[in-house]
């Protein structure tokens, strides 16, 4: 990631999932801290708290209890949070032609398939950091 | 027609049964004239037979009173002979009259008026004598009888007269009887014909008439067991008939209805609309429902509502125009639609749900399945240094089931996304696409893979048509058991389809496989030894059968196999789906 300084949000519920994504950055040494959260609701407590650090990505599930990922895009762009700074990635199972568009008309800066297989999920962590290292970001 | 000729035939047989009764009448008419001339004539015959017999019975009177006077010399008896001479002569002049007419018999009337005038004059000259010669002179004159001789004569014309005039008489009552009886057979025959042709005519009615009641019978039989309402009314709305399936129908009896109007058959608004309805029709013949039928909703005695097919034909009688409606119960196939939709919703309902199963494996089984795989992953890596070889090997076999069953889940999602989701329709040019689906499969160094184009342009799903030579090109790669191999890709025009092949010189499927090989999950090799998913030929055959085309195989075990599938050159049949942004 280009700074170290602020952390990575992570919305997911599955904890082996969760695991696997702070695995594999742990793997690529990278820096950032993640702060891990369970679904929606709590991400967007998480970013309307004053207190907590603005993150430089999230890294967001769509299948979700309590509040899924497409619900959180929408809330985010509704409630005048400024998300758009922030790059949003999609990290799902879901291969659904409708969950890709809905996730990109709301702004999306990615979409990705958690593979089965977890080298290729670090290869797939690898080459989002080091997209997010060369990508300059705004402060 | 038939009625034409029908009333023609009664008409005709009327016709001739009149002219044999005025033959008859004129027959009989004639007949009568004849007998009364007959009868006169009879009367006067005997008339003058009876005229003759006087004129011989006066002149002997005359005769005797002319004797008394010259014998007893009584004048009186002078007077007598006179007057009883005047009377012949007034008996023969109606004689004459009477037979006047006659030129046969008036032919002996001289000779007859000769015998009495000589007779006469002996008589005059016998008084003459005792006039002039006196009185014996006279009985002189009487003994010598001169007139002897001219009476017996004259007795004999009178009896040969009254031959001729009984002779004559006969023959005429012969004629007349034999005309008589001529006529009578003749009107005898003509009364028989009469009779038979009024019989025929009776008969030819009275069959007519049942023929007719039959008819009605029937027709009425068959409105009346008809299973649909039938009900006629007249152009003012009035009610004239009302079968069985309609009393059934409306709740009401027909007698109950006949005479009213039918829009009581109706409920608002129709009710209060119809009249104007039906004088706009017959004003302006401006058709609303007549000669043809719509779906109506009709209104029970009690009250009930219940839906109708209802079709009305204008019936002409003379001047009379009628309105038959025949009305159809649809309250069962409402009940049917209704049920029918509610079946469709379920099966809506269903589908949806299939849907979701899909999207719900894609992530929920996904997930515990790749969580599997990482901590596989993670037991070997983090543990190496505790594990031995088994236990490695045990780890691997975890992963690589972990990625079959990945697989078979992407196959699963794959084969149930096709003909769910309909992709957009394009003119796809294979000979650019068959080339590409090559380059991707990346054929190993000793296999060829020969595209003979120039391949056609089809319409369809272009992702699903790369699926589909993807799968065939991509198992006669996977399949071929040696080094060096040959896969040929081929078009050739069928008519409305373009037929499709790939073949090639693998080791061939045997003829009680190639159907099963089309099916979801069949592979004919155990996975441990060829990946597969089973999928890929399912997928092939729904795709090409989605497109309008059939797929097939032709193989000969160790020769190879061919795969031949179809496209319409017309492009896909039109299907329901939803269409993919």
């Amino acid at each position: 990631m280009k700074t170290h300084a602020r952390p990575i949000l992570l919305v997911e519920d599955d904890r082996i999932d969760a695991m696997t994504v702070t695995r594999s950055l742990r793997e690529l040494h990278v820096a950032n801290s993640v702060e891990h959260v369970e679904n929606g609701e709590q991400a967007l407590a998480y970013l309307k708290d004053p207190a907590s650090t603005r993150p430089c990505l999230i890294l967001l599930d769509l299948n979700m209890p309590v509040m899924g990922g497409i619900e959180f895009l929408r809330e985010t762009k509704s409630n005048g949070l400024n998300l758009r700074r922030i790059p949003v990635v999609v990290l799902t199972t879901s291969e659904e032609q409708r969950d890709k568009v809905e996730s990109f008309d709301l702004g999306v800066a990615g979409y990705m398939r958690k593979p089965v297989d977890y080298g290729q999920f670090v290869d797939m962590m690898r080459t989002i950091d080091a997209y997010w290292t060369i990508s300059e970001l705004p402060d | 027609m038939r009625q034409w000729q029908t009333e023609s035939k009664v008409l005709a047989g009327f016709a001739l049964a009149i002219v044999v009764l005025a033959v008859v009448g004129a027959g009989l008419y004639r007949t009568m004239v004849d007998f009364i001339d007959t009868s006169e004539a009879v009367a006067g015959s005997q008339k003058a037979l009876t005229t003759l017999e006087a004129v011989y019975s006066l002149m002997n009177q005359a005769e005797s009173h002319q004797r008394i006077y010259l014998l007893l010399g009584m004048t009186e008896y002078l007077d007598l002979r006179q007057e009883t001479v005047a009377r012949v002569h007034g008996q023969v002049t109606e004689l004459v009259e009477m037979l006047g007419g006659d030129p046969e018999l008036s032919a002996h009337l001289p000779e007859l008026e000769r015998l009495v005038g000589v007779r006469l004059a002996l008589l005059d000259n016998v008084l003459e004598v005792r006039r002039t010669r006196g009185f014996q002179a006279g009985q002189w004159q009487l003994a010598a009888s001169p007139g002897r001789e001219e009476m017996r004569r004259l007795g004999e014309h009178v009896v040969f007269m009254q031959g001729e005039l009984t002779a004559h008489l006969q023959q005429r009552q012969q004629a007349a009887q034999a005309g008589a009886r001529r006529t009578l057979s003749m009107l005898g025959l003509l009364l028989v014909l009469a009779v038979a042709s009024l019989t025929a005519l009776y008969l030819r009615i009275r069959r007519e008439s049942r023929d007719r009641r039959d008819g009605e019978q029937r027709l009425r039989a068959v409105v009346d067991t008809a299973a649909d309402g039938i009900v006629t009314i007249d152009a003012r709305g009035r009610i004239e008939s009302f079968n069985r399936a309609a009393e059934r129908l409306f709740g009401y009896a027909a007698s109950e209805v006949i005479g009213g109007n039918v829009s009581r058959l109706m409920p608002e608004p129709e009710r209060s609309r119809h009249d104007g309805y039906l004088k706009r029709y017959l004003d302006t013949g401006e058709a609303r429902i007549i000669g043809t039928g719509r779906e109506v909703t009709g209104l029970r005695k009690d009250g009930g509502l219940i839906p109708v097919s209802l079709a009305v034909s204008e019936v002409k009688l003379g001047a009379r125009r009628l309105f038959t409606g025949i009305l159809h119960d649809l309250t069962e196939r409402k009940r049917a639609e209704q049920r029918q939709a509610r079946l469709i919703g379920e099966l809506h309902d269903a589908n949806e749900e299939l849907k979701n199963f899909a999207y719900v494996v894609s992530h929920d089984l996904k997930a515990p399945l790749r969580a599997v795989g990482s901590l596989a992953d993670w037991l070997a890596s983090d543990y190496a240094d505790r594990l031995d070889d088994q236990g490695r090997e045990y780890l691997d076999l975890m992963k690589s089931r972990v990625t079959r069953m990945d697989a078979l889940i992407d196959g699963i999602l794959e084969y149930s996304r096709v003909g769910r989701i309909q992709e957009m329709r394009t003119a796809v040019d294979l000979d650019t696409l068959v080339p590409e689906v090559v380059h991707l499969l990346a054929p190993p160094a000793g296999v060829q893979v020969t595209v003979e184009g120039p391949l056609p342009a089809v319409i369809g799903e272009r992702v699903r048509l790369q699926q589909v030579f993807q799968n065939l090109i991509g198992n006669a790669l996977k399949h071929l058991d040696k080094p060096e191999g040959h896969i040929r890709v081929a078009c050739a025009d069928d008519g409305d389809h373009w037929r499709f092949s790939v073949s090639d010189d693998g080791p061939g499927i045997e003829p009680r496989h190639q159907e099963r090989i089309f099916q979801l999950f069949q592979v004919l090799t155990p996975r441990d030894r060829k990946e597969s998913t089973g999928v890929g030929l399912a997928l092939v055959r729904k795709i090409v059968e989605l497109h309008g085309g059939r797929v097939w195989v032709e193989s000969t075990p160790g020769e190879g196999a061919a795969f031949f599938f179809t496209l319409s050159k017309s492009g896909p049949p039109d299907r329901g789906g939803e269409q993919q942004p």
